[in-house]
């Protein structure tokens, strides 16, 4: 099979695979004990009221013909309108999803780096004392209940120490003053290039607890990942032959053993990244970050199915295309399965 | 595995020092899950009365850990806390490799059309982020205990039907297996006889190693309010209704998050040596 | 002749999670200057462990005594640093496997200049140029495509042709080749072999071969060492070694073998390679040996030399005896 025809294969499928998702939970969400037409007409409804919501939402039509409606909406980018906010979902989420995608950013970020640097050492130094604390400290990464560690850095930094603010995306003080051009959605680096230095050092500052708290699952499971691929490939003998011509350990490492090593272990930061996904839901209701999480709980709070199916398929879409490019990038790397 | 092997994995277990300490924290919440009424100082309000004389109380002699908002015993509930945990543990992994090992079995062992259905819709719920699915299903559901374990249950079963096929899969090219068939033995006596015991430890050995995560999915959806409901003592539920009280009375939400962490942290101390000593390609090579 | 190495008493042992493996129990050999020594034994007698001895190639859990002296200097005794003067330059390796002996990631340039620059401390171009009389030497057609394809595009001859090419970089003075032709078709072996037999003569190394292939040694060798268990058994030339075998093991290994020279029925050993956690006491071959007599149950027969360039280690044959 030829590269691009494996690309279409793997798009396709990623196609057919969200198109089941959607139906799956189109039909389940038809099934919530709720009643959205209630929630539709607002305050102390009249009879009258809820059946004119109901005609509005295509609730009176059969289910199928509901499903039509929706998959029609969908290829539109409409994905209905929200019952809470009553604004359009798509337009919600398209809002709340760069606030999300920052603290992903900047979250997978780190752990990225910290788990390739601490995976490698542990790897190297295998059995030794650093070893066994990487370890440690790498399974504590995915033992954490990350919403609750969130709380404990607060409690730490915010009320302890008074370094760090408690929660929000900057101060609305601050942005008051020092109104942001939003050009990205992205707040730090909309005020990096717009050289607004307040809003971006505020941004910053607001940004760290979350994302430290969203890297810690990650982080272990890259260190964790990056380790063991670390030490089946220093058993392998190229690694001896390498060896055995003197290749300083430097080159070994850093060169020879990563390339190989960062390849599988990409399945994970692709893995990770769905988690931190996951993940953000409960950072955001901590930190009171405005993104797809907190949008996600307060609609299964109210019923809100238009926004729960929405952040579904978001969501499941966002995890389908994140595997399908690593497993393309996996294959740039990899010349054995390039062929 | 055979009987030896297993003896020499145990020794090793208990010889490295991280899966010890996790063995011996799982052994202890056992015991408090086993014991709570007769652990905990104050077994009633761990089932839930009311103590509002003495409302978020910071810890002290009588109140170890202080108590909530609702004046109970922060320990006590974090004892009784245990035995839920547990329940959750058990009760998804056993429910997942029930409907996973079946259809495992039945996709390797038939191949053909059978597998590549089963397989696909494996994929299908394996295509979904963790924890949204079974978000999406216990909202469906409705809160409750019961429900948690459903809703992790169907989310969590793919995982060990993917597993179990390919080892069915190698199992069913064995020369063992090939004889069997075609001396006429029916295909379930196959399935039972020759893969089965071949195939299930790996996969216990991963249920295993699974509990802990399972043990936190059920404490997130505890927290969003999907799980458990008050008043009974679950720790997710407790750093839940403890988030509003957290810059002014620390105790009430740190200790039940603390027990959670502590509890995950010793399955997975145990399933990371357990995967390290089972993996043939993290042996050194020289022996 | 001049004497190139020696080895002596070498003792070797891993500890495991499962406890101490003793992998070598005192190994002798010695090699001169422009020959050819075989090695052979059964897998996981301790062949190639012994290579890697050599070059201090082993694994951090692995404890080494004895002496391994090298143009006259004790090679355990040496730093990590004088080491790198010897590893790759005065002792090169080739593996079994060239396959898994390339790293699959990397263009064959890439590994070769990486560390013909390490050594020479030339420049890219220098090192290349390099890289392309190397192939040449070990007569690999186009080595310009050959430098720039991965090892998967390569069939296994050529990789094992790139991997002695690598080893002539430096023109060692002792090339050890761990099992170079089994993981190769029998007509590629032969091609391998021939090159190798070939490039000696012009280069003037010796070579440690490492078999478990007794054609193979006959084809090549000068003398050969046989090795069971750990240790050294036997040591002869060649032809006496096939004509006039002493061990009852290296008797055993020639009937294993189908060997027209040799008429009378296969006959296998008998029993199984001992485990290397709990080692037979005394000779490491009594259990199966069928001539064991209370002495071997109990002592450690010495390596001696019973006829002229013909070393063997058994009770049978004690020291003054002539047969």
């Amino acid at each position: 099979m030829k590269l691009w025809e494996y690309i279409i294969y793997r798009i396709v499928l990623a196609v057919v695979v969200i198109f089941f998702v959607v139906t799956i939970v189109f039909f389940i969400s038809r099934v919530i004990p709720a009643n959205p037409a209630a929630l539709w007409a607002g305050a102390h409804p009249t009879p009258e009221e809820i059946e004119r919501a109901k005609e509005e939402l295509h609730l009176n039509d059969p289910l199928i013909t509901q499903f039509y409606y929706y998959l029609n909406g969908l290829f539109h980018g409409d994905l209905g309108i929200s019952i809470r906010t009553h604004h359009p979902v798509a337009e919600d989420i398209t809002k709340a999803f760069t606030a999300t995608f920052e603290l992903i950013i900047v979250a997978e970020f780190f752990a990225i780096i910290i788990g390739i640097a601490l995976g490698t050492y542990s790897a190297v130094k295998k059995d030794s004392w650093v070893d066994n604390l990487s370890r440690l400290f790498a399974i504590s990464g995915v033992s954490l209940p990350i919403y609750w560690f969130g709380m404990v850095l607060q409690l730490l930094f915010f009320k302890e120490l008074g370094w760090l603010p408690l929660s929000g995306r900057v101060d609305t003080i601050v942005m008051l003053e020092h109104p942001l051009h939003v050009i990205t959605g992205f707040y730090i680096f909309d005020s990096l290039i717009t050289g607004n230095w307040i809003i971006f050092k505020n941004a910053v500052w607001h940004i760290i607890l979350p994302a430290i708290t969203l890297a810690m699952y990650p982080i272990g499971l890259i260190t964790r990942q990056i380790r063991s691929m670390m030490i089946e490939v220093l058993q392998e003998n190229y690694i001896r032959t390498a060896r055995a011509y003197n290749v300083p350990n430097r080159t070994i490492y850093m060169k020879y053993a990563l390339k190989n090593a960062v390849a599988p272990a990409l399945i994970t930061v692709g893995l990770s990244l769905a988690y931190t996904l996951v993940g953000a839901f409960l950072v955001e209701i901590i930190f009171n970050w405005p993104g797809l999480g907190r949008y996600a709980t307060y609609a299964i709070l109210s019923m809100d199915y238009p926004a729960i199916i929405g952040v579904v398929i978001i969501g499941a879409s966002a995890y389908v295309f994140i595997n399908v490019i690593v497993d393309l990038i996996q294959m740039y790397l990899d010349p054995r399965i390039r062929v | 595995m055979k009987k030896d092997e297993v003896i020499r994995v145990l020794k090793i277990m208990f010889r490295n020092k991280l899966s010890l300490l996790g063995i011996i924290i799982i052994l202890v919440l056992m015991l408090m899950a086993i014991f709570a009424p007769f652990l905990a100082p104050y077994p009633d309000q761990a089932r839930g009365e009311p103590n509002l004389e003495e409302k978020l109380q910071p810890p002290s002699s009588k109140h170890l850990f202080g108590t909530d908002y609702m004046g109970r015993d922060v320990l006590s509930r974090v004892i009784y806390g245990a035995r839920i945990s547990l329940l959750v543990a058990i009760a998804v992994v056993s429910l997942g490799l029930l409907i996973g090992i079946p259809l495992g079995l039945l996709a390797g062992f038939k191949g053909g059309v059978v597998d590549t259905i089963i397989m696909r819709v494996t994929d299908i719920f394996l295509s979904f982020p963790p924890l949204l699915l079974a978000l999406l299903i216990s909202v469906t559901l409705g809160r409750g205990l019961e429900n948690t374990i459903i809703a992790l249950a169907v989310s969590w079963w793919p995982w060990y039907t993917r597993l179990i096929r390919g080892m069915a899969i190698s199992i069913k090219e064995k020369p063992y297996v090939e004889v069997a068939k075609s001396m006429g033995i029916s295909s379930w006596r196959i399935i039972a006889r020759h893969i089965l015991p071949n195939a299930i430890s790996p996969v216990v050995v991963q249920g295993t190693m699974d509990m802990g995560s399972a043990i936190l999915e059920a404490s997130a959806l505890s927290f969003l309010g999907l799980g458990v409901q008050p008043p009974t003592a679950d720790w997710g539920l407790m750093v839940s209704q403890g988030k509003g009280y957290l810059l002014n009375f620390w105790w009430y939400p740190t200790f039940p998050g603390l027990a959670i962490f502590i509890t995950v942290l010793a399955f997975n101390l145990v399933g990371d040596t357990l995967r390290e000593i089972l993996d043939p390609r993290l042996r050194r090579r020289f022996l | 002749m001049k004497e190139l190495l020696s080895i002596e008493n070498l003792h070797l042992n891993f500890r495991t999670f499962w406890g101490t493996a003793y992998v070598l129990n005192g190994v002798n050999l010695k090699i001169y200057e422009n020959e050819i020594v075989g090695l052979v034994g059964e897998t996981g007698c301790g062949k190639s462990v012994t290579s890697m001895s050599i070059l201090k190639l082993l694994p951090s859990n692995a404890e080494l005594s004895g002496k391994i002296i090298f143009e006259g200097q004790n090679l355990l005794e040496l730093s990590e640093k004088e080491m790198k003067k010897i590893r790759g330059k005065k002792i090169s390796m080739i593996f079994q496997d060239p396959m898994s002996s390339l790293n699959p990631l990397f263009k064959i340039k890439t590994q070769m200049v990486d560390i013909i620059k390490l050594h020479h401390n030339i420049h890219k171009d220098e090192a290349l140029k390099k890289a392309m009389e190397l192939l040449k030497a070990v007569n690999l057609p186009d080595p310009h495509r050959i430098l720039r394809s991965y090892p998967h595009e390569l069939s296994g001859g050529m990789r094992q042709r790139i991997m002695i090419a690598m080893a002539l970089s430096f023109e060692p003075s002792l090339l050890i080749a761990d099992e170079p032709t089994t993981a190769l078709d029998v007509t590629i072996q032969k091609q391998i072999l021939d090159l190798i037999l070939d490039l000696k003569k012009e280069y003037h190394f010796s070579v440690l071969l490492i078999t478990h292939d007794l054609g193979v040694v006959a084809q090549t060798c000068d003398r050969v060492g046989v090795m069971y268990a750990g240790n050294i058994v036997e040591v002869a030339d060649v032809n006496e070694l096939f004509e006039n075998p002493y061990h009852p093991y290296t008797k055993g290994l020639l009937l294993a073998i189908p060997d027209p020279r040799y008429k009378k029925p296969l006959k296998p050993l008998r029993g199984n390679v001992p485990s290397l956690f709990k080692p037979p006491h005394g000779c490491r071959f009594h259990p199966r040996c069928e001539l064991a007599m209370d002495i071997c149950r109990r002592e450690k027969p010495q390596l001696i030399e019973y006829s002229k360039n013909h070393a063997v280690a058994c009770h049978l044959f004690r020291r003054g005896d002539k047969k």
